[in-house]
C-alpha cells in the first residue's frame, strides 16, 4: 500500500512539475545569447526611428509557410525557402555573381565582384565574356576566392557526375561544349576557361545568340571545390577547363550528398548558415563578417535571421505575439484583413505589390468546342473576371490580360499601348452570343436552327458538334467559385453553352493537360477542353516554347503559326535591343489576348506585413528576401 | 501458452504480408506522375530537351517503368531488410527522414497518455461511485462538451487566451528560435513550448476515456459479488479496487492498451496548428506529395504497431481475467 502511494505520488509530482515548467514566464530564455546592441534600446520611439546601425545588429525572424528540408541548394529541386537560404550563403544572386539582378529584375555587372570585363564576337556566331574578379573577395572563412572558384562551380553543376545523381546539370547549358562535357563525352568544357588567377571567360554558343537576356548566361558564382569534392582540382590546357583526379560518381557522391546538408558550410553571401533544427523546422543564418557587399556595395546591417515555420491558421497571432517579425506574401482576403488590423493598431507596417503570374484557365486548344477561338472568347465576355478576381482574392487583386506580371518593366512601359490594344472582355452574354453564332454556332441538336439548349455546329465532315465542355477541375477553392460564377451562370445556359466539371486530383489535372501518356495511356488521348491551375514569372520572359505546336511546354495545344513565332522572336532580340523586345512584346501580347490560349483570372496583390522594427523593406515580385534585407536593419 | 502465442505471430505475418500487398497496389493506384509532380518546380528553369532526359532519368531512378508485381517484390524484399527507399522530396533514405517526427510525437505522447491516464481512471472511478452526484453531473456535462467539441477549436481558443492575449505561452514550434541551451534549460523551453499542445490533446481525450472507465465501474459495481463483498464488511476502498476495478479492467484494458499504441500515432491538427513535425502531419504530408515510399513505409509500421497492440491485449486479458487464460 505505501509503495502504491509513494508511486502514485511521484507520477503527480511529475505532473505538476511539468505544469509548472510549462507555466513559466515567456521571458527571453535564460540561455539565448544576448544580441548586439540591444543594451540601448530606444525607449520610445515615436516617430523618429533611429538611423542604421555602424554594425549588424539584432534579430529577425522571418514566417515560412513552406517546410525546410535541410537540403540547402537547388540543384535538387528545392523548394522557395531552401532557394533563400542558398542566396543568403551566396548562391544565384546572394553573394559573388558576376552579374547581379536588380529588384526590378533587370541584370547588370555585379561592379563589387568583377574588376572588369571584356566581350568578344567570335566568328563562329559564338560570344565570349572574359570576367576579371577582383582579388578581395573571400570566403566566410577568410579563405581566397579565385577564378578557379568560379570555374569549378560551373563546371561542377553542369557534370554528368550530378546529373547521374539526379541533379538539374543545367549550370552552363547555353554555353559552348555544354552538350559534350555534360554527357561526359569530353572531359573538358570548351565554353569555360580559366584564364589566370583572377580572369576566366565563359562562352555563348552560337545558337542560342541573339539573346536578349544574355548577361544571365554568363552570370557565375564561386563555389568551394574542396567542400563538394574530395581531390578534385580544376585545371585549364587551353581546350577549356577539366576537373583532375577522380571525379566519378562512385568516387564523389557521398561527398556531394553530405555537402547538400552539412552546416557550417562556405558562404560567400551576406550570411552564414549556423543552425538548423529539424524538429521545429528553423534554420539561423548570422551575418558573414568576410562579405564585401552586394552590387550596390551594401553590407547586412541585422546580425542574426531566422526562418521559422508558419501556418495560415496562426500566422497573424506569431506577427502579434512577436514569434516572427516578417511575413511574406500573405494573399488570401482575411488574411490580409487581419494583418491590416495590426497595422492599425500600431507596431507593424506593411508593402504591397503584383503577383507575377496569375490563376487562369487552360484551354484545350486543339480538343472540342475550346479549339474554336469563338467559343474561348465567348466564355470569357461570359465570365465577369474583376468581380471573380474580387471574390477570390477579397478584393486584392487585379486582372491582367496577357502573360505577363504587372511588375515586369515592359509591361509597365508599354502598358499605355497595350491598354489601347488589348480586349478587356467585359462581361456581355450579346457579344458571346454573337461571336458563337458567327463562330457557326447555330444548329440544335437535330441540325435544325438554334432556338434553345445547347448549341450545335456543323464541322467539315458534316457531323455536329454540341458546345459542351468539359472541365479537369481539382475542386479547389478557385474550383468551387468558377462553378458558381461560370458554370452555374445562367447566362452560360442562355448562350447555349454547357460545361460539365470532373473533379479530380491535381496530379491528375496536370497528366491530363500535359497529355503524359507515359503515367498512362488514358492520358495520352485528349479528353478535357478547360483545366484550371496557375502559373507565375521569372525575370528572364522567353515565351520561345510555349506556343509551338507539339512542344511539352505548349500545354493549350493551340496551333497557331503566327503566335508560336511572335513568342519565340521577343527572346531572340539583341541584348542591347530595348524598343525592339518592347514592340515584339506587344505585339505577342496583343495575338495572344486575340487567341486566347488561357484566359487569365485573377493576380493577387501580395502583402508583406512586418514589425515595425525593420526599418527599410521593401519587396517586389522578382526580389528575394534575404538580398532585400541586406538593406535593412533593425530598432531594438 | 508458447504455442498459441507462436501461433500468434505466424497470423500475424500473414496478415502484415497481406496488407503489404493490399497497400502497395493501392499506393500505385493513385493517379499522379511522381516524376513528373518532381521536375514541376524546375521545368520552367530547363530546356525541353533537359526535361525529357531528367523525366526518363526520374522514371529508371524510381523504378516506374517497372511491371507493378516486379516494383513489389522489389519493394517487399528490401522493406524486409529494413530498407523503405528513399523520400522524393527529402532525398534521403525513408528511415532517417522518419526518425525525427517520429521522435517528436513519441516524446509528446508519453507525455499526454501518462496524464490522460492519471486523470481519467480515478475521475472515471469517482463519478462511477458518486453516480448520479453533483460532481458526477458536472463531471458528464464536461465530457461530453470535450468529447464532442473539435481539436481545432480547443486550439484556437487555447491559442487566443494563452499565447495571444496572456502572452504566457507561445503560439507555436517546439522549441525558441536560436535557442542556445541544452540540458535541463532545453527541456525547461520545449515544454514551455509544448505546454498548449498537450493541454489541446489531453483536454480533447479527457471525455471519451473518463465516461468510458465509468461505464465499466458501473457495470462492475451492480454485480452481486459487490454487494456480497459489502455484505462481508470489506472496507469500501477494498471493494472498489480490489473487487470492482479488477472486474471493469477487462473492457478498459483494451482500451488503455490502444492509447499506449498511440504514442507512436501524430495528431494531424494539432501539429498543424502548433507546427510541430510530428508523424500526424508528416503522414499527410507524405501523401500529398506523393512521397509513396514515406507513406507506405510509416502505414506498414503503423500495421506492425497494431498487429502488436492487438496481441498485448489478448494477452494481457490473461493476467486480468484468469477464466480467458490460453493455458486453463
Amino acid at each position: 500500500m505505501m509503495k502504491k502511494s509513494i508511486m502514485l505520488l511521484l507520477i503527480l509530482s511529475m505532473v505538476l512539475s511539468v505544469f509548472l515548467i510549462g507555466c513559466s514566464p515567456s521571458d527571453e530564455p535564460v540561455d539565448t545569447p544576448p544580441v548586439d546592441g540591444t543594451e540601448d534600446p530606444v525607449e520610445d520611439p515615436g516617430d523618429d526611428v533611429p538611423g542604421p546601425p555602424s554594425e549588424p545588429t539584432g534579430q529577425l525572424i522571418i514566417g515560412n509557410s513552406t517546410e525546410l528540408s535541410g537540403d540547402w541548394i537547388p540543384h535538387f529541386q528545392n523548394n522557395a525557402a531552401e532557394a533563400d537560404i542558398y542566396i543568403a550563403t551566396g548562391g544565384v544572386s546572394g553573394g559573388y555573381p558576376t552579374v547581379a539582378m536588380t529588384p526590378a529584375g533587370e541584370y547588370l555587372v555585379n561592379e563589387t565582384v568583377v574588376e572588369s570585363y571584356e566581350t568578344i564576337e567570335n566568328e563562329d556566331g559564338s560570344k565570349t565574356y572574359i570576367w576579371n574578379i577582383k582579388d578581395n573577395l573571400v570566403y566566410d572563412d577568410g579563405s581566397p576566392i579565385t577564378a578557379k572558384d568560379y570555374v569549378g562551380q560551373m563546371l561542377l553543376w553542369s557534370s554528368d557526375v550530378v546529373l547521374a545523381m539526379g541533379a538539374n546539370g543545367n549550370q552552363g547549358d547555353r554555353l559552348v561544349g555544354y552538350g559534350d562535357f555534360s554527357s561526359g563525352t569530353t572531359k573538358e568544357f570548351t565554353g569555360v576557361r580559366i584564364l589566370d588567377e583572377y580572369s576566366f571567360s565563359l562562352t555563348i554558343a552560337p545558337e542560342y545568340l541573339p539573346y536578349y537576356y544574355e548577361l544571365p548566361l554568363v552570370s557565375a558564382i564561386p563555389e568551394k571545390l574542396s567542400f563538394w569534392t574530395e581531390g578534385i582540382e580544376v585545371v585549364d590546357d587551353g581546350n577549356g577547363a577539366y576537373f583532375t583526379g577522380d571525379f566519378t560518381v562512385e568516387a564523389q557522391e557521398k561527398h556531394i550528398d553530405n555537402a547538400r546538408r552539412a552546416i557550417p558550410r562556405p558562404s560567400t553571401g551576406p550570411y552564414v548558415l549556423t543552425s538548423y533544427d529539424e524538429a521545429s523546422k528553423t534554420a539561423v543564418l548570422n551575418v558573414n563578417e568576410n562579405f564585401v557587399g552586394d552590387y550596390t556595395g551594401q553590407k547586412p546591417l541585422i546580425q542574426t535571421i531566422i526562418y521559422k515555420l508558419v501556418n495560415a491558421e496562426t500566422v497573424m497571432d506569431e506577427l502579434a505575439t512577436g514569434g516572427i517579425d516578417l511575413l511574406l506574401q500573405s494573399a488570401s482576403g482575411p488574411e490580409i484583413n487581419a494583418g491590416l488590423d495590426l497595422v492599425e493598431q500600431g507596431g507593424f507596417s506593411y508593402t504591397t505589390f503584383p503577383r507575377a503570374g496569375y490563376g487562369k484557365l487552360v484551354f484545350g486548344g486543339d480538343i472540342g468546342p475550346t479549339q474554336f477561338i469563338e467559343v474561348r472568347q465567348a466564355l470569357a465576355y461570359l465570365l465577369d473576371r474583376n468581380d471573380f478576381a474580387k471574390a477570390f482574392t477579397g478584393g486584392y487583386g487585379s486582372v491582367v490580360h496577357g502573360p505577363y506580371g504587372e511588375a515586369h518593366w515592359f509591361y509597365q512601359e508599354t502598358r499605355a499601348e497595350l491598354n489601347e490594344k488589348l480586349n478587356p472582355y467585359p462581361y456581355s452574354l450579346e457579344n458571346a452570343v454573337e461571336l458563337l453564332e458567327e463562330g457557326g454556332w447555330v444548329y440544335d441538336a437535330n441540325g435544325n436552327d438554334y432556338t434553345s439548349g445547347i448549341r450545335h455546329k456543323k464541322l467539315d465532315d458534316g457531323t455536329l458538334m454540341p458546345l459542351v465542355i468539359e472541365w479537369a477541375s481539382s475542386g479547389n477553392e478557385v474550383s468551387e467559385l468558377l462553378t458558381v460564377k461560370l458554370v452555374e451562370n445562367p447566362d452560360l445556359a442562355e448562350a447555349g453553352i454547357q460545361i460539365n466539371e470532373t473533379v479530380m486530383t491535381f496530379a491528375e489535372v496536370l497528366n491530363y493537360m500535359e497529355r503524359n501518356s507515359v503515367e498512362d495511356p488514358k492520358y495520352g488521348v485528349p479528353t478535357y477542353g478547360m483545366f484550371n491551375l496557375a502559373s507565375n514569372f521569372t525575370p528572364v520572359y522567353d515565351r520561345a516554347f510555349y506556343d509551338q505546336y507539339g512542344h511539352g511546354y505548349n500545354t493549350t495545344y493551340l496551333d497557331n503559326a503566327e503566335l508560336a513565332a511572335l513568342g519565340q522572336s521577343i527572346a531572340l532580340s539583341d541584348a542591347e535591343d530595348k524598343e525592339g523586345f518592347k514592340q515584339k512584346f506587344v505585339d505577342y501580347i496583343t495575338l495572344w489576348n486575340e487567341q486566347l490560349p488561357e484566359l487569365p483570372l485573377y493576380s493577387n496583390i501580395y502583402h508583406d506585413f512586418y514589425n515595425d522594427k525593420l526599418v527599410g523593406f521593401e519587396d517586389t515580385p522578382f526580389a528575394r528576401v534575404i538580398p532585400q534585407l541586406v538593406h535593412c536593419y533593425v530598432t531594438e | 501458452m508458447a504455442k498459441y502465442f507462436a501461433k500468434r505471430v505466424l497470423y500475424m505475418v500473414f496478415v502484415f504480408c497481406v496488407l503489404s500487398v493490399l497497400l502497395f497496389f493501392l499506393f500505385n493506384m493513385i493517379p499522379g506522375d511522381p516524376a513528373a509532380m518532381e521536375l514541376a518546380a524546375v521545368k520552367e528553369s530547363i530546356t525541353p530537351e533537359q526535361y525529357a532526359q531528367r523525366y526518363a532519368q526520374l522514371r529508371d531512378q524510381m523504378g516506374l517503368d517497372d511491371p507493378l508485381i516486379i516494383r513489389y517484390v522489389k519493394w517487399f524484399s528490401n522493406m524486409i531488410t529494413g530498407d523503405f527507399g528513399m523520400s522524393h522530396v527529402y532525398k534521403q533514405p525513408v528511415l532517417d527522414v522518419v526518425k525525427v517526427p517520429l521522435r517528436n510525437t513519441v516524446f509528446i505522447n508519453v507525455f499526454v497518455v501518462i496524464i490522460c491516464l492519471i486523470i481519467t481512471i480515478p475521475l472515471g472511478i469517482f463519478c462511477a461511485v458518486k453516480k448520479n452526484s453533483l460532481f458526477d453531473k458536472v463531471v458528464q456535462v464536461f465530457t461530453v462538451i470535450g468529447y464532442s467539441m473539435p481539436k481545432f477549436i480547443i486550439a484556437l481558443l487555447c491559442i487566443y487566451l494563452f499565447a495571444v492575449k496572456n502572452n504566457w505561452f507561445p503560439v507555436s514550434g517546439m522549441n525558441s528560435p536560436n535557442f542556445q541551451g541544452t540540458g535541463f534549460a532545453l527541456f525547461k523551453d520545449t515544454m514551455h513550448h509544448l505546454f498548449l499542445p498537450l493541454l489541446v490533446i489531453i483536454l480533447g481525450s479527457l471525455g471519451g476515456i473518463t465516461r468510458y472507465v465509468r461505464a465499466a465501474m458501473i457495470d462492475a459495481l451492480s454485480m452481486d459479488y459487490i454487494k456480497t463483498a459489502r455484505a462481508k464488511g470489506l472496507k469500501e476502498r477494498i471493494v472498489i479496487f480490489s473487487h470492482a476495478w479488477r472486474n471493469a479492467l477487462l473492457p478498459v484494458i483494451t482500451l488503455i492498451i490502444s492509447w499506449f499504441m498511440t504514442i507512436f500515432s501524430g495528431s494531424l491538427i494539432v501539429e498543424r496548428m502548433f507546427n510541430l513535425h510530428g508523424m500526424g502531419k508528416f503522414y499527410i504530408d507524405a501523401l500529398n506529395r506523393q512521397d509513396f515510399n514515406v507513406a507506405i513505409a510509416i502505414q506498414m509500421f503503423y500495421i506492425v504497431i497494431a498487429l502488436f497492440g492487438n496481441l498485448i491485449t489478448d494477452l494481457s486479458y490473461g493476467i486480468v481475467d484468469p477464466r480467458v487464460r490460453v493455458n486453463s
